[in-house]
C-alpha cells in the first residue's frame, strides 16, 4: 500500500480513536453524555456492520461473472450466520466462513458451473 | 489473551493481502489498536473505496469508545487528569471488560489498569505482525481472503445487542449501501449507508418509544470483541450495582414520561 493512502487512514483514525477514549477522561466536568448522543452512538456498531456485510455481498460489478458466482458468498453466509448467532465467536465465524466459501467455490469449478 | 492471537494473526494476513507491510501493519496495531477497525481497513480498501472514505468509516466506528472511556471515568477520576488520560488511552472492547470488573471488586489502581491494557496491545501487536508476516508468504484467493472479512463483520452484527431501533438502522444502512452502489457510488456506499442507518435507528427508537413504553435495557457496542470468554467480561453488564452506567439505548421521551 502507498505510505500516502496509509499515511492518511493512520492519521484519521487514529486520532479519532484514541480521542474518543481520552477525551471524556480529559473534560473531566462532563458527567455522562448526554442520552441522545449516547443513543446515536449506540446504533454506530449494528449499523455499520450491517453495511460492511452488505457492501460485500452486493457488487454489482461482479454480475458479469454470472449468477453462481455471485451466490457462493451468499450461502457461504447461512452456516456463518448460524454458527455467529449461536456461539458469537469471532474466530470460530472466520473458520467456518473460509471454510465454506472454499469448499463451495471448488465443489462448483470442480463441477463445471463456474 | 487467546482470543488476541487467535484474532491477530488472520488480522496480519489480511493486510498483508491488502498490500500493506510489516512495518505499516505494526503501525496499525501501536496506534490505532482496534480490531474491528484494522478489518475494516484492508476490507474496505480492497473494496475499492478511498484512504479518506475508509479513514472517516472507521473513525465513526470507533466513536463508540467514548461511552467506554466515560462508564470507567467514575473509577479513573482519583487519580488525577494526566493518569487518568494515560490509562484511557488503550481502552479496548474486551480490557475494558476485565479493568471494569476489577474496578468493582476494590483495588485497582490506574497503573494496573493501564497494565492490563499494555499487556492485551503486546499480544495484540505481535500477532498482527506474525499474521502479516505469514500473509506475505502465503499466496491465498483474494475471494476467500475478503470472505473472512465479510464473516468478521457478520459475527460482530449479531454480537450486538439487536433491539428493533437497531434493526431498523441495519437495514437502512443495507438499503443505503445497495441503492449507492446501483449508482455507481461504492466508494462512498458503507460510508453514508451507515450514518443512514443511525439515523432509521433513532427514529425508530422515537417511534417505538410513543407507542411501546417498555423498551427493554439492552447492551450496546460490540465489546465482547476479541472476548474468548476467558476474561469474564460478562459481570459488569449485568450487575445491578453498574445500573447508573448502563449503556443501553434510552429512549428520552420515556424518560421524561418517568418524571
Amino acid at each position: 500500500m502507498s505510505w500516502t493512502t496509509f499515511a492518511i487512514v493512520l492519521a484519521i483514525t487514529a486520532l479519532c480513536t484514541v480521542g474518543a477514549r481520552v477525551l471524556p477522561v480529559l473534560l473531566f466536568g462532563g458527567k455522562s453524555l448526554p442520552p441522545a448522543l449516547k443513543q446515536a452512538l449506540a446504533y454506530i456498531p449494528p449499523a455499520a456492520f450491517a453495511a460492511l456485510v452488505a457492501s460485500d455481498l452486493f457488487k454489482p460489478e461482479n454480475w458479469q461473472a454470472g449468477w453462481v458466482a455471485n451466490l457462493i458468498p451468499l450461502a457461504a453466509l447461512i452456516p456463518v450466520a448460524l454458527v455467529g448467532r449461536k456461539t458469537k465467536s469471532l474466530w470460530l465465524c472466520i473458520i467456518v466462513g473460509v471454510a465454506c466459501y472454499a469448499a463451495l467455490k471448488y465443489l462448483c469449478l470442480w463441477l463445471g458451473i463456474f | 489473551m487467546l482470543g488476541y492471537i487467535a484474532l491477530g494473526l488472520p488480522c496480519g494476513i489480511l493486510s498483508a493481502k491488502a498490500g500493506m507491510s510489516l512495518l505499516q501493519v505494526a503501525l496499525l496495531s501501536v496506534i490505532l489498536y482496534s480490531g474491528s477497525g484494522q478489518y475494516m481497513i484492508p476490507s474496505m480498501l480492497m473494496g475499492g473505496a478511498g484512504a479518506l472514505t475508509t479513514a472517516l468509516t472507521v473513525s465513526m466506528v470507533n466513536l463508540r469508545q467514548l461511552l467506554y472511556a466515560s462508564a470507567l471515568l467514575p473509577w479513573l477520576r482519583p487519580f488525577g487528569r494526566a493518569r487518568a488520560s494515560v490509562a484511557a488511552s488503550n481502552i479496548t472492547d474486551e480490557s475494558f471488560g476485565v479493568n471494569i470488573t476489577r474496578f468493582e471488586h476494590g483495588r485497582w489502581s490506574s497503573w494496573q489498569a493501564f497494565g492490563v491494557s499494555c499487556c492485551s496491545q503486546a499480544t495484540w501487536i505481535v500477532a498482527c505482525v506474525a499474521g502479516a508476516a505469514i500473509g506475505s508468504v502465503l499466496n491465498i484467493d483474494t475471494a476467500i481472503a475478503g470472505f473472512a472479512m465479510t464473516s468478521i463483520f457478520t459475527c460482530l452484527f449479531l454480537m450486538q445487542k439487536l433491539t428493533r431501533p437497531a434493526l431498523a438502522a441495519a437495514a437502512g444502512a443495507v438499503l443505503t449501501v445497495v441503492a449507492f452502489k446501483l449508482l455507481g457510488l461504492s466508494n462512498l456506499a458503507v460510508f453514508v449507508g451507515a450514518l443512514a442507518g443511525v439515523a432509521c435507528g433513532v427514529a425508530a427508537s422515537h417511534w417505538r418509544g410513543r407507542r411501546m413504553p417498555n423498551v427493554p435495557n439492552g447492551q450496546i457496542g460490540d465489546r465482547s470483541f476479541l472476548a474468548n470468554d476467558k476474561l469474564g467480561t460478562g459481570h459488569f453488564w449485568h450487575s445491578r450495582k453498574n445500573a447508573k452506567n448502563d449503556l443501553s439505548p434510552i429512549c428520552p421521551r420515556r424518560r421524561k414520561a418517568r418524571r
